[in-house]
């Protein structure tokens, strides 16, 4: 009997509203373990090289891993992955939550969905039974009304929701999915692939606990990873503030984004910072599925009419929309924020394209004419607030920048690609990798474009008094290094801390609970996966499960043409930051790509960056070996 | 004199320490009596990251930021 997890996938064809159950063994679900592993299996299995991502060819896959559901602090995630509209290479996005936890209650390890159905409809899931519910009546609805009548629909309360707005029903190629209107599958546009699926929701509930080897253990972690979640400093600070704490301290290290990256000091960051939001417009405190920390934030408008329901904005979205777009009012941020949760716009690559149209805007490559009569200078609030809904419904100017910054500036032409910033087609998050190299080198290497949560930041582990780099020992990693030093061992750190960050990922973990991003030692993760499923396992197991996610999505991206020369960064970095502690900071072209061959080797890549066969053999990948 | 500008907490604070000569910037954090306060933090002066273990000029001035991670 499997412990952790069901052994069934759900395949659904969405052409003629038809599903399979699979049947998985545990040999095959130890070695994949969920999450983009397990998603990758079934996706280079059934998509072929260079179909269009809204083809019906496309698949999208559902991946909870197989800590998710266990009732310790952090064990909530999901991963969504498909083939990215925004990238076009490998599409990967994790949320936490509630959704994740609720799919394993309902029988199920992952949903494989491909296909277009004649209709919109929605699929509820209950118990392991499976309905298909037409969804006419809710298309063109945003996530709260939709979510509101699905739930009354149902008749099941206690049913979880995942799903679209307007966004991914228009296919803005950054669409992203929510759960519980609070939860994101924010990046890759993963939305937009369910919208031309015309799928607008997946409901799920059941009332079977996950069954665990070992309750006694389980329960005895839970409660120590409490009591170290209780003291320790990084926890407290999450609970306290969310991750808003990064606006005033990446601003005082001089690596705020402001004015599209061109600026790391942002004048007015306090106004849109976690103090202020603790002294204005924060009511509550939220939490995902038996995670302690609560790190969500709940917030509430004087001058808009914010819904509690949406949760906050966190540190990506106060950056995205305000520093990076020079705006200083916490409250149009906390409404944008509200806005992209409706329309289910990823925070983040909203921000950017906005960035990037204002930048476009300020050297009048475009002007109001171009704009449908919208000011959209850096600091308008009112343009801000007034161009998101025309993204999301794809009206006007907001039909170009519903398409993401880089395909933006190749429909306006005329210079614009200087200020687009982009790794493989996806926007930039919120943290400046002229202060941090090893940031800058994941954003680099990423499979599925930048990315600030494939591997812990240089900040954490820059020096061996730190708590935090203390707490990597069990990795062999002995030598810290400074944020801005490009080294072997820097790039050795990178090659171990990606495998274990792509681990979390896999078993459906948050980075915000384990170390060294947070307090859970690295030992205790162990633990719990032996008590949950019963294997006689090792960190060695779980980073070679990890390393098997990263090698199957970039043998995914090889396969669609990406070579070493998408694994760069944009040309901005290059130059130096325009103030701030950090004034005149950039990365030097040639260390970085000098990391970059050697973080290839280290992970048994040739000189194009692709796994080599002996690699692919060695992470038992044999049926990606041509 | 070197300046130490504390940006870990909610308010920015400054303190001054003299020194005739360059000295690593552990001894000067532990001349205020605070270094392990700051064991978790990072220190920036001239632009640039430096450790505990680095030098620090008079004139110098050096930032002590929180080490924040992603997400």
């Amino acid at each position: 009997m499997p412990f952790s997890f069901n052994g069934k996938v759900l395949f659904v064809n969405l052409n003629n509203l038809t599903y399979e159950v699979e049947e998985i063994s545990e040999d095959f679900y130890r070695t994949y373990m969920g999450g983009p592993a397990l998603a990758g299996y079934y996706i280079l299995n059934e998509i072929k090289q260079n179909i269009d991502p809204f083809s019906p060819e496309n698949v999208i896959v559902f991946a909870p891993g197989v800590l998710t559901g266990v009732p310790v602090a952090g064990m909530c995630r999901f991963a969504v992955c498909s083939k990215s509209p925004l990238t076009g290479g490998w599409g990967q996005s994790e949320a936490g939550g509630w959704w994740g936890p609720e799919l394993k209650r309902a029988g199920f390890d992952a949903i494989v969905i491909k296909g277009i159905a004649p209709h919109p409809v929605y699929l509820y899931i209950e118990d392991g039974d499976v309905f298909f519910f037409d969804a006419s009546h809710l298309w063109g609805k945003g996530s709260k009304e939709a979510f509101d009548l699905i739930l009354s629909e149902i008749k099941q309360k206690r049913a979880r929701l995942l799903l679209i707005g307007q966004g991914g029903e228009n296919k803005v190629r950054y669409a992203c999915i929510t759960n519980q209107l609070r939860h994101f599958n924010g990046r890759n546009g993963l939305g937009a692939v369910m919208g031309s699926k015309k799928l607008k929701a997946i409901a799920v509930y059941g009332s079977k606990p996950l069954k665990l080897h070992d309750d006694k253990a389980i329960s005895d972690i839970a409660k120590e990873c409490g009591r170290i979640i209780k003291e320790n400093p990084l926890t407290k600070k999450l609970y306290e503030f969310g991750t808003s704490p990064s606006v005033m301290g990446n601003n005082s290290a001089g690596i705020l984004p402001t004015k599209n990256f061109i600026y790391g000091e942002f004048e007015k960051a306090y106004n849109i910072s976690g103090q202020k939001m603790n002294e204005t417009i924060l009511i509550g405190r939220e939490g995902c599925y038996a995670c302690p920390v609560r790190c969500k934030r709940v917030v509430k408008g004087k001058r808009f009419k914010i819904i509690p329901e949406f949760g906050g904005p966190e540190y990506e979205t106060l950056a995205s929309f305000g520093s990076l777009c020079m705006i200083d009012d916490l409250e149009v941020v906390a409404m944008a924020n509200q806005l992209c949760n409706d329309y289910t716009l990823d925070t983040i690559s909203t921000g950017v394209t906005i960035a990037f149209a204002m930048e476009c805007f300020e050297h009048g490559i475009i002007n109001k004419r171009d704009t449908d009569g919208i000011e959209l200078c850096f600091g308008n609030k009112e343009a801000l607030l007034e161009i998101i809904p025309k993204i999301a419904k794809r009206e006007g100017f907001g039909d170009i920048l519903a398409e993401g910054a880089l395909r933006a500036s190749e429909i306006i032409g005329r210079g614009s690609r200087e200020f687009v910033l982009t790794v493989k087609g996806q926007e930039i998050p919120m943290h400046d990798p002229r202060g941090k190299y090893m940031v800058g080198l994941g954003y680099a290497v990423c499979e599925h474009g930048a990315d600030h949560m494939v591997v812990p930041h240089d900040t954490i582990l820059s020096s061996v008094e730190q708590d935090t780099f203390k707490s990597v020992a069990p990795f062999g990693i002995l030598e810290p290094t400074l944020p801005t030093e490009f080294n072997w061992q820097k790039v050795r750190t990178f090659y171990y801390l990606e495998m274990w960050w792509s681990f979390l990922n896999v078993a459906g973990v948050c980075d915000f609970v384990p170390a060294p991003r947070s307090a859970i030692p690295v030992p205790l993760v162990v633990e719990t996966l032996k008590a949950a499923t019963g294997w006689n396992t090792s960190l060695f197991e779980m980073l070679k499960a990890g390393e098997r996610a990263i090698n199957i999505a970039r043998v995914f991206n090889v396969r669609q043409g990406f070579t070493a020369k998408d694994d760069t960064l944009p040309k901005r970095f290059y130059q130096g930051i325009k103030n701030g502690s950090l004034e005149g900071a950039f990365i030097d072209k040639d260390a970085l790509e000098t990391a970059k061959r050697l973080y290839y080797k280290m992970a048994g890549w040739d000189e194009e960056g692709v796994p080599t066969p002996q690699k692919l053999l060695e992470l038992k990948l044999d049926w990606l070996v041509k | 004199m070197v300046k130490i500008i504390d940006c870990t907490g909610n308010e920015q604070k400054i303190f001054e320490v003299n020194i005739d000569s360059r000295a690593k910037l552990k001894e000067v954090l532990e001349r205020l009596g605070v270094c392990l306060d700051y064991k978790n933090a990072l220190f920036i002066c001239d632009r640039k990251f430096i450790s505990l273990e680095d030098f620090v000029l008079p004139d110098d001035e050096v930032r002590i930021i929180p080490p924040l991670s992603g997400g």
